[in-house]
C-alpha cells in the first residue's frame, strides 16, 4: 500500500477540495480540512506500526515519473528519521486544523486550504528521496507559509514575509544550483543521470566538488533552520504571523533545515560536511548561546519563544555535525521534542494572550491565583523546554551533548552555557507571569477552556510519553541514523568501532571504468589532506 | 534544385493568407460583418494552421528550393506563435484598439505571426531578414493602432526607430556572414565554416557580434532593451502581450537558429558573447522591475530578465540548450499572457487599470483572476511545482551541463531578485486596499477573454504536470535544429 | 576580376553604416532618423553588392533587391506614423515625445 503517497496527497487534495467548496460553506470546508489532515494523521500512525525497525534503508517507496528525461520523478519513501517527522508534521497540522476549525478566522476555507497545503508540502519534502522532489517541497511549501503571513499576519507582516521569502528562495535558488551540478558530477562519476538520493549515495566526489556542493545545499539547510548569523528572517516572521503559524514555523518547518543536513548533507557529501563539520560546530554553538541570550532579553513572550527556539535548533545541528551515532539520534529525537514542546509553547503563549491586551512579558503577572489549570500546563511545557531531568527534552538534550562531549569536548561544553540559560529565561517567563499578585491580565478570559484542552492535552500526553519511554522513538531510528551519518564517520577518518554501516562505494570499485577514465582514478591521494 | 513543395510551408500560406483576407474583410460596409468576419477568418486560419503543423509534424522538409526549412523545430516554434495570436485575439475581444479596427488587429497579428514563422523556419539569411521584417513592421503598425492616443503613437514611433536601427545591424552582420563565406543558404555556410575554418576571420567575429546585437535589439535584451519600457506601456495591452510572448519566442527563435544551426563551431566566440548579455539582462531586467509602479513597465522589464534567462540557454548550446528554450517559450507564454490577460481586463474597468495600486484586494474580490495573477506571478517566479520551475530547472540544468555553472548562479540571484517586484504584485493583489473596501468599478468579463485567461493559467500547472511529452517534443525540436 | 577592389566597397558601405549610426543617436527630428535608418540599412545593400561581385554570384543582389523593397515599406510605415503624431501635434521633436518617460 502507498502508505507514504497516500500521506502527502491527502491534505494536498484537501487544499484542492476547498477550491470546490463555495466561500460561504464554512462548515463544510472545516470538515474537509479535518478529514483530510486527521486521514492523513491516521495513515502516519499506521506507518508506525507497519514500519520496520532496524531496516536501514528507505521503507515503502513509491515511484512515479514525472519528466523521466531530466530525472524529474515522484519517489517517496520513509526511514526511520523521516518517519518521526512525517508524524509530527500529520500530528501537530491536525492539532492546527482543529484549533482553527474551532475558531476559524477571517476568510476560514482560504486559510484551512493553505493549511493543510503547507502540511502537504512539510509532509512532501520529509517523504521525497529524489533531490528535485524534495526541492519542489522545499519551496512549494513557502507559497502557502507567505499567504498564511501575509493575509492574515499583524503589524509589518509585509516586509517580514517578504523578508522570510527572499531569505529562504537565496539559499533554496542556489541548492537548485547545487542539486543540479550534484547529478551532474555524479553523470561523470557513474555514468548514470540520476536525481535519487540512494542512487547517489557513495557516488565518490574530489573533495573541492564534494565540498563545493555541501556548502551550496548547506546555505539553503543554515538559511531554514535558521543557523546564526542567517536568521536575519526569523524575528520579523514570527512577530508578524498569526501566532498558530508561528507555531507551525517553530514546530516543523524549521525541522527541514536539520533534516537536509541529515538526509542530503551527510550521506551525499561527506568530506564537504566534514570540512564543514567545526565551522557549522561553532555556528551551532554561537546560536545557542545567542539565542539565549536574546531570549533572555526578548520583550514579548512571543520573542521569547521564537528565540528560545533558535538555540535548540543549535542543539540539534550540532547533535547532526558531531558525527556521532549517539548525538545525531539524539537530534532526530530533539527535532521531535522541539516541535512538541514548541508548539505547545506557543499554544500558551496564545492562550496567555486573550486576556491580556499585549504581549509584553512585564504587562502580565500572578496569572496562577485566577488561571491554575493554565499555570499548571505551562508549568509542565516550561520544564520540558528548559530540559530538566525527567522531561522529554532532557533525553535529548542528553543524548545530543553525550555524543558531542566524545568528539568535540569544548563545543559540548560552551553549549551547556545554553542550558543554563535556558533555565533563565524559562524561569523568568513564568515567573513574571504566573507568580506575584495578579496584574494586567484577564484571568477569566485566559484560564483553559474545552478548545485549548484539545490542543494541550495530547500534546502534554506524548511529552511524558517520550519521556518515559524514548527509546520507543530512539530505537527506530538507529538503523537510519547508522547509515545517514556512516560516510561523514569515514570522511572523517573516525574508529572502525564507531562506524556501524561503512558505506559502500558508487560505483563499486569493481566495475567497469567508464570511457575516458584513468584506470587509477579511485587511488588518487586526495589533495590537500593531512 | 529542389521544387517548390508548397506542401511544407502550408502553415505559413495558410496564416498569411487568413491575415490579408482578415484585413479586407475588416474594409466591408456592414458593420457585422465588419465586427465579426475578421476575428473568424483569423481563428479559423490559426486552426487550420494548428492541423498542417500537426499533419507535417515529422522530419525536415524543404520549400522554395530551401528557403524555408519546415522541421520539428520551425513547427514548434510556428505552434507557439499560433498560441499566442490565438490567446491575444481573444484577449482582444473588447479592447477599444481592437473593437474599432477589428480588421487591422487581427489581421496584422496574423501578419506579424507568418513574419515569426518564417523566421522560425527560415532557411536562409534572405528569408530570415524578411521575416524579422515582416513581423516587426506588423508590431510597428499594431503598436500604433490606437492613433487616437498619443501614446500608441509615441509607442509605434519609437518602436520603429529601434526596431530599424537593429534590423539594420542585424542586415549589416549578415552581409558580413555573407561575405565571409560566399553563400546565403544556412546549410553552405555552415559547410564553408566548417570546411575553412574561418574562426578567427575577423569578418566572421564582426558578423557574429552584429547579429547578436541586432536581435538582443529584437530579444529587448539588456542593454538593447531601452525602448522595450516605453513601447509596452504606449502600445494597445494585447499587443504588449502579444510582442513580449511571441516576438520574444521569434528573436530566441532566430538566435537558435543561426547560433546553433548555423554556427556551432564558433560556439566558443559567441558562447561568451551571448552569456555576457544574459547577464546583463538578468541584472538590468530584475533590478528596474523592483521600482516600476505600472504594471505594463513591470511586467516590460520582467520580460528584459526573462530574455536574460532564455538566452542562458543559447549560450549553453547542444541538444539540452535548445530543447530548454523551446519548453521555457511554452512556459513564458502562458504566464506571461495570464499576467497581461489580467490586466487587460482591470484596464477595461478604471481609468488607471495598468497601474498596480489599480489591482488593490483585487484578488479578495476576484478570487478567480486573483489566482491567475498568483500563479503567473509565482511561476515567472520560478516556484514549483510550476511551468516556470520546470522551464528555469531545464534552462539552469543545460548551463550546468555546458560547464557555465556561474551562469546558473547568476540565474538563481536574479530569480532571488525578481521575487521582491513578483511578490509585491502578490501583495498588492491580495492585501491591497482596505479590507472591507471593493475595488472600484468591475464589469462583468466577456466570456472569449474570461476563456483565454482560465485556459493560459490552467496551462501554467499543466505544462509542468504533463513536463515528459512537452520535453520530449522540445528535445524533437532541439534535435531538428541541429541536425546538419 | 577587374574592376574597384573590394575594400572599396566595403570602405564606403561601413561609412554610411556609422554616418547612419551616428545621425541616429544624435538626430531628434523622426523625419532625419528615418533618414538616418535608410543609410544604414543602404551601407549594408553596399556591402552586399560588394560581395556577391567578390564571390561571382548573384545571391547578394537578390538580398539587396528585397531588403530595397523593405526599406521601403519601413519608411512608408515611418511616414505614416509622423504623419499620425503631426496630426495630433504640430511640433516634431523627439525630445518632445516625452508622455512616456524613457
Amino acid at each position: 500500500m502507498p502508505y507514504v503517497s497516500i500521506i502527502v496527497l491527502l491534505p494536498l487534495a484537501g487544499a484542492l477540495a476547498m477550491l470546490l467548496v463555495p466561500a460561504a460553506r464554512l462548515r463544510e470546508a472545516r470538515l474537509i480540512a479535518l478529514v483530510a489532515s486527521g486521514a492523513s494523521l491516521v495513515f502516519s500512525a499506521i506507518l508506525v506500526g507497519v514500519f520496520e525497525r532496524g531496516v536501514p534503508g528507505i521503507q515503502y517507496p513509491d515511484t512515479l515519473d514525472w519528466a523521466e528525461q531530466v530525472g524529474l520523478a515522484w519517489d517517496v519513501g520513509v526511514d526511520g528519521i523521516s518517519l518521526w517527522l512525517l508524524v509530527l508534521t500529520a500530528g501537530l497540522f491536525f492539532l492546527a486544523v482543529a484549533a482553527t476549525a474551532w475558531r476559524t478566522p477571517l476568510r476560514g476555507r482560504a486559510f484551512l486550504g493553505l493549511l493543510l497545503a503547507a502540511e502537504a508540502g512539510l509532509l512532501g519534502l520529509f517523504a521525497a528521496t529524489n533531490l528535485v522532489l524534495f526541492y519542489v517541497f522545499w519551496e512549494a511549501m513557502l507559497i502557502p507559509f507567505f499567504f498564511l503571513m501575509a493575509m492574515w499576519g499583524g503589524q509589518d507582516r509585509g516586509p517580514a514575509t517578504v523578508r522570510f521569502v527572499i531569505y529562504t528562495m537565496a539559499g533554496s535558488l542556489v541548492m537548485l544550483v547545487a542539486l543540479l551540478a550534484t547529478a551532474f558530477v555524479a553523470q561523470d562519476i557513474t555514468g548514470q543521470f540520476t536525481f535519487s538520493i540512494p542512487e547517489l549515495r557513495g557516488v565518490v566526489f574530489s573533495e573541492t566538488e564534494s565540498t563545493l556542493l555541501f556548502a551550496g545545499f548547506a546555505l539553503a539547510f543554515a538559511i531554514k533552520l535558521p543557523l546564526w548569523p542567517l536568521h536575519g528572517w526569523l524575528p520579523g516572521a514570527y512577530r508578524a504571523a498569526p501566532i498558530l503559524v508561528t507555531g507551525l514555523l517553530a514546530a516543523v518547518m524549521s525541522k527541514a533545515g536539520a533534516y537536509g543536513f541529515l538526509r542530503i548533507g551527510l550521506p551525499l557529501f561527506p568530506e564537504g560536511a566534514d570540512n564543514f563539520a567545526i565551522p557549522l560546530g561553532v555556528l551551532a554553538v554561537i546560536g545557542i548561546i545567542y539565542g539565549s541570550l536574546l531570549a533572555w532579553r526578548a520583550p514579548t513572550m512571543r520573542m521569547l519563544v521564537a528565540y528560545s527556539s533558535l538555540a535548540h535548533l543549535g542543539f540539534i545541528l550540532l547533535g547532526i555535525v558531531a558525527f556521532d551515532l549517539l548525538s545525531a539520534q539524539g537530534a532526530v529525537l530533539q527535532m521531535v521534542n522541539h516541535g512538541i514542546v514548541v508548539a505547545a509553547a506557543f499554544a500558551i503563549v496564545g492562550i496567555i494572550n486573550r486576556g491580556t491586551s499585549g504581549d509584553r512579558i512585564d504587562d502580565v503577572a500572578g496569572m496562577a491565583a485566577g488561571a491554575p489549570r493554565l499555570a499548571w500546563v505551562f508549568l509542565i511545557v516550561a520544564m520540558a523546554s528548559l530540559a530538566i531531568p525527567g522531561s522529554n527534552s532532557f533525553a535529548g538534550e542528553f543524548f545530543i551533548l553525550s555524543g558531542v562531549f566524545r568528539q568535540h569536548v569544548w563545543l559540548a561544553v560552551l553549549a551547556c552555557i545554553g542550558i543554563v540559560y535556558a533555565a533563565i529565561y524559562m524561569l523568568r517567563l513564568y515567573q513574571t507571569s504566573m507568580a506575584g499578585p495578579p496584574h494586567g491580565a484577564d484571568t477569566g478570559r485566559s484560564e483553559l477552556r474545552a478548545p485549548d484542552y484539545l490542543v494541550l492535552v495530547p500534546i502534554v500526553i506524548v511529552m511524558f510519553f517520550i519521556a518515559f519511554w524514548p527509546t520507543g522513538i530512539v530505537g527506530a531510528t538507529r538503523a537510519s541514523v547508522e547509515r545517514a551519518i556512516a560516510p561523514a564517520q569515514v570522511a572523517a577518518g573516525r574508529d572502525a568501532d564507531e562506524i556501524a554501516r561503512p558505506p559502500t562505494p558508487n560505483p563499486p570499485p569493481q566495475a567497469v571504468p567508464l570511457p575516458g577514465d584513468e584506470p587509477a582514478a579511485p587511488d588518487t591521494p586526495q589533495e590537500g589532506a593531512p | 534544385m529542389s521544387h517548390l513543395n508548397v506542401v511544407a510551408a502550408l502553415p505559413l500560406i495558410i496564416v498569411a493568407a487568413a491575415g490579408v483576407l482578415a484585413m479586407g474583410t475588416g474594409l466591408f460596409d456592414s458593420q457585422r460583418v465588419r465586427r465579426y468576419a475578421p476575428t473568424g477568418v483569423a481563428v479559423a486560419g490559426i486552426v487550420a494552421a494548428f492541423v498542417a503543423i500537426v499533419v507535417l509534424w515529422g522530419d525536415r522538409e524543404e520549400a522554395f528550393g530551401g528557403s524555408l526549412r519546415t522541421d520539428r523545430f520551425s513547427l514548434l516554434l510556428s505552434a507557439i506563435f499560433l498560441a499566442a495570436a490565438l490567446l491575444v485575439i481573444a484577449l482582444g475581444w473588447h479592447e477599444s484598439a481592437a473593437v474599432d479596427r477589428r480588421g487591422e488587429f487581427a489581421g496584422l497579428i496574423m501578419v506579424a505571426v507568418a513574419g515569426m514563422m518564417l523566421v522560425a523556419s527560415a532557411g536562409d539569411l534572405i528569408t530570415l531578414f524578411l521575416g524579422i521584417e515582416t513581423l516587426s513592421m506588423s508590431l510597428y503598425v499594431l503598436c500604433a493602432l490606437e492613433v487616437w492616443r498619443e501614446r500608441s503613437l509615441e509607442s509605434g514611433l519609437k518602436y520603429l526607430i529601434t526596431g530599424a536601427v537593429g534590423s539594420a545591424v542585424l542586415l549589416y552582420g549578415l552581409a558580413l556572414l555573407f561575405g565571409a563565406t560566399g553563400a546565403l543558404d544556412f546549410a553552405t555556410i555552415g559547410q564553408q565554416l566548417e570546411l575553412t575554418g574561418l574562426t578567427a576571420d575577423p569578418l566572421v567575429i564582426a558578423a557574429m557580434a552584429l547579429i547578436v546585437v541586432g536581435l538582443a535589439f529584437k530579444a529587448s535584451a539588456a542593454p538593447f532593451h531601452m525602448w522595450t519600457p516605453d513601447v509596452y506601456e504606449g502600445a494597445p495591452t494585447t499587443v504588449t502581450a502579444f510582442m513580449s510572448t511571441a516576438t520574444k519566442a521569434a528573436a530566441l527563435a532566430a538566435f537558435l537558429r543561426i547560433f546553433q544551426g548555423v554556427l556551432p563551431e564558433l560556439a566558443a566566440d559567441w558562447q561568451a558573447a551571448i552569456a555576457a548579455i544574459a547577464v546583463a539582462s538578468i541584472v538590468i531586467g530584475n533590478i528596474a522591475a523592483l521600482v516600476q509602479t505600472n504594471m505594463k513597465r513591470l511586467l516590460a522589464y520582467s520580460s528584459v530578465a526573462h530574455a536574460g534567462y532564455l538566452l542562458i540557454g543559447v549560450a549553453a548550446g547542444g541538444i539540452r540548450g535548445a530543447e530548454a528554450v523551446a519548453y521555457y517559450l511554452i512556459a513564458y507564454l502562458a504566464m506571461t499572457m495570464t499576467a497581461f490577460a489580467v490586466v487587460i481586463i482591470r484596464e477595461r474597468e478604471v481609468e488607471n487599470g495598468e497601474q498596480l495600486e489599480a489591482l488593490a484586494g483585487y484578488g479578495r474580490a476576484r478570487p478567480v483572476l486573483g489566482i491567475a495573477m498568483t500563479l503567473a506571478m509565482l511561476s515567472l517566479a520560478g516556484f514549483p511545482p510550476l511551468a516556470g520551475f520546470v522551464g528555469k530547472f531545464l534552462l539552469f540544468g543545460s548551463a550546468v551541463e555546458a560547464g557555465m555553472t556561474w551562469l546558473a548562479l547568476v540565474g538563481a540571484a536574479g530569480s532571488v531578485v525578481s521575487l521582491g517586484y513578483y511578490l509585491r504584485v502578490l501583495g498588492v493583489l491580495w492585501l491591497g486596499g482596505r479590507e472591507d473596501a471593493q475595488p472600484a468599478r468591475m464589469l462583468a468579463v466577456p466570456g472569449p477573454v474570461l476563456a483565454a485567461t482560465a485556459t493560459a493559467a490552467l496551462s501554467i500547472i499543466l505544462l509542468a504536470l504533463l513536463a515528459t511529452p512537452l520535453i520530449d517534443i522540445s528535445r524533437g525540436a532541439a534535435e531538428a535544429l541541429l541536425a546538419p | 576580376m577587374s574592376g574597384v577592389p573590394l575594400v572599396f566597397y566595403l570602405g564606403v558601405s561601413a561609412a554610411m553604416f556609422l554616418l547612419g549610426l551616428l545621425g541616429v543617436m544624435t538626430r531628434r527630428n523622426p523625419l532625419l532618423l528615418l533618414l538616418a535608418v535608410e543609410l544604414m540599412l543602404n551601407g549594408a545593400n553596399i556591402a552586399l553588392v560588394g560581395f556577391s561581385r567578390h564571390w561571382d554570384t548573384t545571391d547578394g543582389q537578390i538580398f539587396a533587391l528585397v531588403v530595397m523593397v523593405v526599406a521601403a515599406a519601413e519608411v512608408v510605415i515611418g511616414l505614416g506614423l509622423v504623419v499620425a503624431v503631426f496630426r495630433q501635434r504640430l511640433q516634431l521633436n523627439v525630445d518632445d515625445l516625452a508622455r512616456l518617460r524613457g
